[in-house]
């Protein structure tokens, strides 16, 4: 662990935590900015959505966690590391609403006209900013 | 070294200079992309209201047209009605080709199909003409009592079903995307409307239409003999004193095309003034660089360089900066613009359809060329005065 330098890395680590912070909360009902369907279309039984939320919640707050330790560590290799962990969990991120799980299949309901667009949006950036995050920090370790 | 590497390395050596220089860029890629998303998006709509209409004139009754616009335009539901008898008034008309009816009911919000209220409509497939050319997928047969023909919008649920006050209704077509209200409504035969009626009566929701379902109409549409000025149709109809508001298909594609120009005039303004603001904003940095580092120009005459290899590095250094720009802001554009597609049509409120991915992939390369040229048009003059400009008295003026 090392004191913080604001440097380029760092400034894409914080980025990600950004990102990070947005793919947990952002779908969340009630509370998030671009939430899933707050009720339920039978009773009893959550949407789909509902549940892509709850992973989101999980893979948002891996990379805000992962992006963190990024920032505080000293070796270039374990920050490469790091990296690889943030991009194969924004990947996921990415797929838990357009593949994996997925989101109510109205057209017009609000899971498929906001959160969709908006997590697929935050989650192709957060896998670009792993990729340039792993790419300087190996320029940087093969600089050292 | 060439003049790319040498561009390269001097647009690395100040970061903060070069994603300055990339984002004035990147802003009016931006822009110029969403620009033309939103415009022919707009125009695709309007063009589609009067395809999905089908009908060159459309019957409702008196003091009912707004609601019927509101309908086909914002999928606002709605439900008016009149006696059925009006179609024996409206036939003895000179050229009409085809007349149809239908009948309207709505769902409420909380009906288990959808998180919003549903156009129900019921129509007769016998003279119908404009829902059935509109079916993408089928079942085969035709429309049976029972079965529905739903919009693009309308979530199915189970075995190609859809729910409606507590029934599993079967889906037997499914309309195309129109980008128009209607893509949020419910088709259906009359004996189905009916049994539609009784369910909303049995779950609380009693329809005042129930009683009057085989003796009102909702709506008349008709298509004109080719040819014909539908003009001329119309005033036969306001003049004999039928108990109607008349809707004419040209008028709401003419209203929209109004309604679309003043937003579309403002977004071209915007991206014209973007464009020349970049080019000056860009010229001054370039020019500004360029006194900057005269000196820098100078050694590299003195080791040699042509004054055409100077005016090329700093083409070259634009050109790199232009090209990242135009691609980085036209990227987050498609990233951000067409997921939210139908987003961004209910916000604007008026009938909005993407274009196809072939018209996107050339708004994409024209956007970025676009964006491109201001770099290099930028830097002309600064190019033009280096290559111009006396070594020693570039030396001597340089930092």
């Amino acid at each position: 662990m090392t004191n913080i330098k604001l440097n380029i890395e760092t400034i894409i680590a914080l980025v990600l935590v950004v990102l990070g912070l947005l793919i947990a909360i952002g779908p969340q009902p009630h509370i998030g900015p671009f939430h899933v369907c707050e009720h339920d279309m039978v009773a009893g039984i959550k949407n789909v959505c509902y549940w892509t939320a709850r992973a989101e919640l999980g893979m948002g707050a891996a990379i805000v966690l992962l992006s963190v330790l990024s920032i505080f560590v000293k070796s270039k290799d374990t920050r490469t590391g790091l990296g690889v962990g943030i991009l194969a969990t924004s990947v996921l991120a990415l797929l838990v609403p357009t593949v994996l799980i997925g989101v109510c299949a109205g057209a017009m309901m609000t899971c498929r006209t906001t959160t969709l667009p908006a997590l697929t949006a935050i989650g192709v950036l957060a896998v670009v900013f792993s990729v340039v995050y792993i790419l300087q920090s190996r320029r940087k370790a093969r600089a050292a | 070294m060439n003049v790319r590497t040498l561009s390269v390395r001097n647009l690395s050596r100040r970061p903060f200079r070069t994603v300055g220089l990339i984002t004035v860029v990147a802003v009016l890629a931006f822009s110029l992309f969403a620009g033309s998303l939103l415009e022919e998006s707009l125009e695709n709509g309007a063009e589609n209201v009067k395809k999905r209409l089908g009908a060159d004139v459309m019957l409702v009754p008196k003091g009912s047209g707004y609601d019927a616009e509101a309908i086909l335009l914002k999928g606002e539901p709605n439900a008016f009605y009149m006696d059925k008898t009006v179609v024996d008034e409206i036939v003895k008309f000179k050229g009409i080709s085809e007349v149809t009816t239908q009948f309207y009911l709505t769902t409420v919000s909380d009906a288990e199909c959808c998180d919003f209220p549903v156009q129900l409509i019921s129509f007769d497939p016998e003279t119908d003409f404009t829902v059935t050319p509109w079916i993408e997928a089928s079942n085969g047969g035709g429309i049976g009592h029972g079965e529905l023909v739903v919009g693009s919008a309308i979530s199915l649920v189970g075995d190609n079903q859809v729910k409606l006050f507590g029934n599993e209704f079967p889906v037997a077509a499914r309309l195309g995307k129109s980008g128009t209200g209607l893509d949020t409504s419910i088709y259906m035969t009359q004996e189905t409307m009916k049994d539609v009626a009784k369910l909303a009566n049995d779950r609380g929701y009693p329809s005042p239409a129930l009683d009057g379902i085989d003796s009102q109409i909702s709506t008349v549409l008709i298509k004109a003999e080719p040819g014909y000025d539908t003009y001329l149709l119309v005033q036969d109809i306001r003049f004999d004193g039928v108990n109607v508001d008349v809707i004419k298909s040209t008028n709401i594609t003419a209203g929209l095309t109004q309604q679309m120009g003043s937003l579309i005039g403002y977004v071209k303004v915007f991206e014209v003034m973007l464009w020349l603001l970049a080019v000056v904003v860009l010229g001054v940095l370039f020019s500004v660089s360029v006194n900057e580092r005269k000196k820098e120009f100078a050694t590299f005459r003195m080791m040699g360089a042509t004054r055409r290899k100077l005016s090329s590095l700093i083409l070259g250094e634009s050109s790199l900066v232009s090209a990242a720009g135009a691609l980085l802001g036209a990227a987050l554009a498609a990233l951000f613009v067409l997921p939210f597609s139908d987003s961004i049509g209910s916000a604007i409120g008026l009938p909005y359809l993407a274009p196809s991915l072939s018209a996107i992939a050339s708004m994409f390369v024209l956007s970025v060329a676009v964006a491109f040229a201001i770099g290099p048009l930028a830097a002309i003059w600064s190019a033009r005065r280096i290559g111009r400009s006396e070594t020693h008295s570039m030396f001597t003026e340089g930092n």
